[in-house]
């Protein structure tokens, strides 16, 4: 910007009329082309920030809203349940989201090799079921978690002499179902990503570590892992915002119980906006969880982020 | 860049401005859009598909039902039209409550009565609109179940019971007349042994004298019922579920899953799967269902006749919830109608008054229909004499629904000031600690104790 | 003795496009103990892929070969105990040159202390010491170059393979990295095996160069006999800069007539020529063998030649002339201090004591 207005001849950088005109003169169409967008992020993302965070701090009525300062976050902050919740959501985060990176990578390390039909086979296959509606795939596992003997995995278990297990309907397996169903869910995304990221590696590096006398193991470890670090970081960070926001599964399978065992943040929030009309705690814990994510994302970002050249 | 983070900055504040605006324009804008014609008044009204209909009995769906009740009231009073939407099961409350919550609820809508939606200002009261000859047609159940602060909120198409059910044929093996327990009633000590005769393995299939859904603490509240306990917060603030009478309701609960009498898995159990494990003939005795099932129970039999479905047909019987010795029967249910709403910019009185009117065309005798449909009680006396046909009143199960229904009490109404805590006290305490004592995780002194602790913190007595 | 041998070797490749095709067909030679033997040819001549095959990277297809004593047609390349330089340098980015270096040590699980000692040795050696805590990112392309020596240098191997090592560096840098391989090299007394399409490379690195042309063995030889006895044509054309030129011509008696000029050969040379009286040769000139004749002390009687000059070329100490011999065109390189100018006819002195003939059926140099 500060070349430009020096090569249009003006080498103030007061902001004056003169300025003003002859910046809309240079500029004019690129704000003219940015404008649609912008009307439309502003409108349908700033707009219900914006307000979401002036309720944040009222008891929501839609006839009158009362200003109750920060009375939202202190009971929030004092509610045994916002911290069950959070507790939930931390476990769960933490058991999906480096398994599944474990597992996706795994599965792309099995296609990579491959030729381009089977690998094309393969995506397809791996990406496919993610197209599914989260809504269907819950009633299939449903019928899996199925407490009697009738559901798959307790007739599986009594096919080796075990007791059927009540999967959804126990606090003490509930929330590991709901992880247990993202293990077996769609790692189609992350495949493909891992599996561009992989080919992006120059053969030559596989040729030197091979004359290096490096094995199998040596070869993921020291360099297909480090080099894929840009795609597992990206991976890990959508997928712990999107595990902070997990609700579908905990509001489809459990309506977050047995005993609260899979009340989400995100739940809590669908429950206190929808179910008791308090939309000012809901939005205090939005913004409570925004900023979660936020700080967690930083931190990723300052200690994993690398900008690898090859 | 100093300059052109400033112009980011103005332009962006003052697409803000101009949002806003133009939200709020957008709004009546479209308001007076959908209202075109200046003449003619727009009244809209949200329901769900109360039936289906069917091709082999000619039976129409809810929705022709409706259009043509629309239909007549269009031609009665001109000027006024009528908009109708019918809403899923699964995403119309939502909808709803967005719809509500943004101050652009429409003028009718079916719903149960709930105090959230009075207390959001927007519910209108029929108390003004509705006639002397309506209020005295109108079952006093149905009443009492839409008054609140003294006002009438909305106006019932039926009145639904929660019954237990029952297979006929497995009950007669156990020696049982049903009949008798239709028209008296059991306690809870008649019941157990019945259904401890009920209890079997039959070719290596479990079969239980009681399936009920345990996911959460409806079994458990219906039961309390019949054992003198109406609500789990009273009008005046006490919590209810606590002490001997809590504890005596969960060990009965107990005592018929340690006996295996209902599956140790009950807690896993969800409506759909107890329905299910029924007509598998798994259950002699299940709950929670009501009168729709025998309408439900005829299709299915039909069904297997005409080679649909596979499985045994059913001779399904209504039967009361058993009630605790020297407690009374007290019958859980609730009553299904219309309620009126405004919207945040208030189209006037005028339209107010159509859309009451709408309402009680929705909800006059005709449209016992809805109810008679699901054998579910119409209520209005009138519609119960319309539709006596199709509600059996001349069978056991008919005549078990007439009296049933007398034994049903409207719920407390709490006051604006603790609604918000009781349901917190719900979701938070007496549903999550019950699904932990339903599997066998916390003992029913533990799972009291956990309730009247929580109750205190949320300051009720 | 870490000497590498080919025996009847040949490598075939299934190609999409070109469906089957030899890469190098029956290839059969020793690389000497010690030896700096360097592969030269165009590209897709198959000097990459022999040199593949040594490092195990790829399988032949047929024949065998040898490192030291020993058969390695199936062993992995770790199992050969040779170091490869790469064309990309293929230096981990995400190591540091120290890490980049002691890479191969480490697998081979050697004590600490002795990695150390060996890359602070390489680092001595390659001027890398102050390098060696950085990424290769932070590094020049001469600077990755070494490292990519030192990661070879540190594993102390039978044999060090060259893929086109110096083809992404600028030319001042080649010529010193030329230098400082050569000089590697003695200091190492290890045998290396070097691929480059870049003659000059090849003559002033090569104890002994391997030419190839389309995946056959054409000649292998030392510089010197390559430049003044190149088997064929094709050596002939490859070796030298500029390469040799080539007329047509007919054999007769003492003299070659060639469409414009008669050039006399050299009476000591008749005899190995008898065979080709009256028949069709083709001449060969090195540039360097035609001269102007102002430099001349004594003026010769034969083998004068006065084309117009169509083009020259400034080198600084010398300069290249170009001019036609009948439809070939023929370049000379002249010594600056005689200046020609282009467009003129200028008198040229071909030295045909210094002449190569070939026959032009078979490209074979006549002998």
């Amino acid at each position: 910007m500060i070349e430009s207005s020096q090569s249009s001849g003006i080498k103030t950088k007061r902001f004056t009329w003169e300025n003003t005109k002859q910046f809309f003169r240079d500029y004019g169409w690129c704000y003219a082309f940015i404008l649609i967008p912008l009307i439309l992020f502003v409108l349908f993302t700033v707009y219900p920030l914006v307000m979401a965070f002036i309720y944040s701090f009222q008891r929501y009525s839609v006839l009158g809203s009362e200003w109750i300062g920060l009375d939202n976050y202190k009971s929030l902050m004092n509610s045994s349940v916002f911290w069950t919740a959070m507790k939930n959501t931390l476990i769960y985060t933490a058991a999906t989201v480096p398994v599944n990176i474990l597992i996706t990578l795994f599965l792309a390390l099995m296609i990579f090799p491959l030729n381009n039909k089977s690998q094309t086979f393969f995506k397809a296959a791996f990406y496919l079921p993610g197209v599914t509606s989260g809504i269907t795939m819950s009633l299939i596992w449903l019928w899996i978690f199925d407490p009697t003997g009738a559901g798959l995995l307790n007739a599986i278990f009594n096919l080796f002499g075990l007791d059927s297990v009540m999967w959804l309907a126990n606090p003490d397996t509930a929330l590991f179902s709901l992880i247990l169903m993202t293990y077996l869910g769609a790692h189609g995304a992350g495949i493909l990503l891992y599996l561009a990221a992989m080919g992006g590696i120059p053969k030559s590096l596989y040729e030197a570590a091979d004359i290096d006398h490096a094995g199998w193991w040596s070869k993921l470890k020291n360099i297909t892992w480090p080099l894929l670090k840009p795609t597992t970081l990206y991976l890990l960070v959508m997928g712990i915002i999107s595990s902070f926001q997990v609700f579908e599964q905990a509001y489809v399978m459990t309506m977050g119980g047995p005993n609260l065992a899979t009340t989400t943040i995100a739940y809590l929030i669908y429950d206190h906006a929808f179910q008791s009309f308090d939309f000012g705690l809901a939005a205090a814990e939005s913004f409570v969880l925004g900023f979660i994510i936020i700080v967690i994302s930083v931190i990723q970002f300052k200690f994993m982020s690398t900008d690898i050249e090859y | 860049m100093k300059k052109f983070n400033l112009f980011v900055f103005l332009l962006t504040f003052i697409l803000i401005l101009t949002a806003c605006n133009g939200n709020e324009g957008d709004q009546t804008g479209a308001g007076t859009d959908s209202e075109g014609n200046a003449d003619e008044d727009v009244v809209t009204v949200w329901t769900y598909p109360h039936y289906e209909g069917n091709e082999e009995t000619g039976q129409q769906s809810y929705e022709e039902d409706l259009k043509d009740l629309i239909a007549e009231f269009e031609a009665e009073n001109p000027g006024v039209k009528v908009k109708h939407e019918i809403l899923s099961w699964a995403e119309g409350g939502k909808k709803f409550t967005a719809a509500l919550n943004s101050g652009n609820p429409p003028d009718v809508f079916f719903s149960l009565f709930d105090e959230k939606y009075v207390n959001t200002g927007l519910a209108v009261p029929l108390t003004d609109y509705v006639t002397e000859e309506d209020l005295a047609d109108l079952n006093d159940f149905g009443e009492q179940m839409y008054t609140y602060e003294d006002q009438l909120w909305g106006f019932p198409h039926y009145i639904s019971v929660h019954t237990w059910g029952g297979n006929r044929a497995m009950l007669e093996e156990a020696g049982v007349d049903v009949e008798k327990i239709q028209q008296e009633g059991w306690t809870w000590d008649e019941f157990y042994e019945i259904a401890k005769k009920g209890t079997k393995t039959v070719e290596g299939k479990e079969v239980y004298g009681f399936v009920t859904q345990g996911q959460n603490e409806e079994t458990y509240t219906q039961l309390m019922m019949q054992n003198g306990v109406r609500n789990m917060v009273s009008e005046d603030g006490e919590f209810m579920f606590k002490g001997d009478k809590a504890l005596e309701t969960l060990s009965f609960l107990e005592r018929l899953r340690n006996d295996g009498i209902m599956p140790k898995e009950t807690g896993g159990i969800d409506p759909a799967k107890a329905d299910v494990m029924f007509n598998n003939g798994q259950a002699m005795i299940y709950g929670r269902t009501g009168p729709y099932k025998i309408r439900e129970n005829e299709n299915r039999n039909a069904d297997i006749d005409a080679g649909k479905v596979d499985g045994e047909k059913i001779d399904f019987v209504l039967l009361p919830l058993p009630h605790n010795d020297g407690e009374k029967e007290n019958a859980f249910g609730g009553a299904g109608g219309l309620m009126l709403f405004k919207q945040k910019d208030d189209k006037g009185e005028a339209h107010t008054e159509n859309a009451a009117k709408l309402l009680l065309k929705l909800t006059s005798t005709e449209s016992g229909k809805l109810g008679a449909t699901l054998f579910i009680p119409p209520s209005r006396q009138s519609g119960q004499e319309m539709y006596k046909e199709e509600l059996k009143l001349d069978t056991p199960n008919g005549q078990f629904v007439q009296r049933y229904i007398t034994t049903l009490t409207p719920g407390a109404k709490l006051p604006e000031a603790i609604v918000q805590n009781a349901g917190k006290l719900k979701t938070e305490s007496v549903i999550p600690n019950y699904q932990s004592f339903i599997i066998g995780n916390a003992t029913a002194e533990e799972t009291v104790k956990a309730w009247e602790d929580y109750a205190k913190t949320l300051g009720f007595k | 003795m870490s000497e590498v041998r080919f025996v009847q070797v040949s490598k075939e490749f299934e190609d999409n496009n070109k469906g089957k095709f030899m890469a190098v067909k029956n290839a059969d030679f020793t690389i000497r103990d010690k030896e700096f033997m360097v592969f030269v040819g165009p590209s897709g001549c198959g000097k990459t892929t022999s040199l593949r095959m040594i490092a195990g990277l790829e399988r032949q297809t047929s024949g065998d070969i040898y490192i030291g004593d020993r058969i390695v047609n199936k062993a992995h390349p770790k199992d050969r105990d040779i170091a490869m330089v790469f064309q990309d340098y293929a230096l981990y980015p995400h190591m540091t040159i120290r890490e980049n270096m002691s890479f191969g040590l480490k697998n081979l699980k050697r004590p600490k202390s002795e990695i150390d000692e060996k890359v602070t040795e390489a680092a001595r050696i390659l001027s890398l010491e102050t390098l060696l805590d950085r990424k290769p990112r932070e590094l020049s392309g001469g600077q990755r170059q070494r490292v990519a020596v030192g990661r070879a240098i540190v594993r102390n191997p039978k044999v060090f393979l060259f893929d086109e090592p110096l083809s992404n560096l600028d030319a001042k840098l080649r010529v010193q990295m030329r230098i400082e391989l050569s000089e590697l090299h003695k200091r190492l007394g290890a045998t290396i095996v070097y691929v480059t399409h870049d003659q000059v490379e090849a003559m002033t690195l090569g104890t002994r160069i391997v030419v190839m042309n389309q995946g056959e063995i054409q000649q292998i030889d030392t510089p010197e006999e390559l430049y003044k006895n190149p088997k064929n044509m094709f050596v002939a054309g490859f070796i030298g800069s500029p390469p040799m030129n080539f007329v047509k011509g007919r054999l007769e008696g003492n003299t070659i007539q060639t469409a414009e000029h008669v050039f006399f050969v050299p009476e000591h040379m008749l005899s190995t020529y008898k065979a080709y009286q009256g028949k069709e040769v083709t001449l060969g000139i090195r540039p360097e063998d035609i001269l102007n004749l102002e430099q001349l002390t004594v003026q010769p009687a034969h083998n004068i030649i006065e084309p117009v000059i169509k083009v020259v070329e400034h080198l600084g100490s010398e300069f290249l002339v170009y001019f036609s011999i009948g439809e070939e065109t023929i370049v000379a390189k002249f010594n600056a201090d005689y200046p020609v100018k282009a467009f003129t006819k200028q008198q040229l002195y071909v030295n045909m004591d210094k002449m190569t003939l070939f026959d032009p059926e078979t490209q074979f140099r006549i002998s």
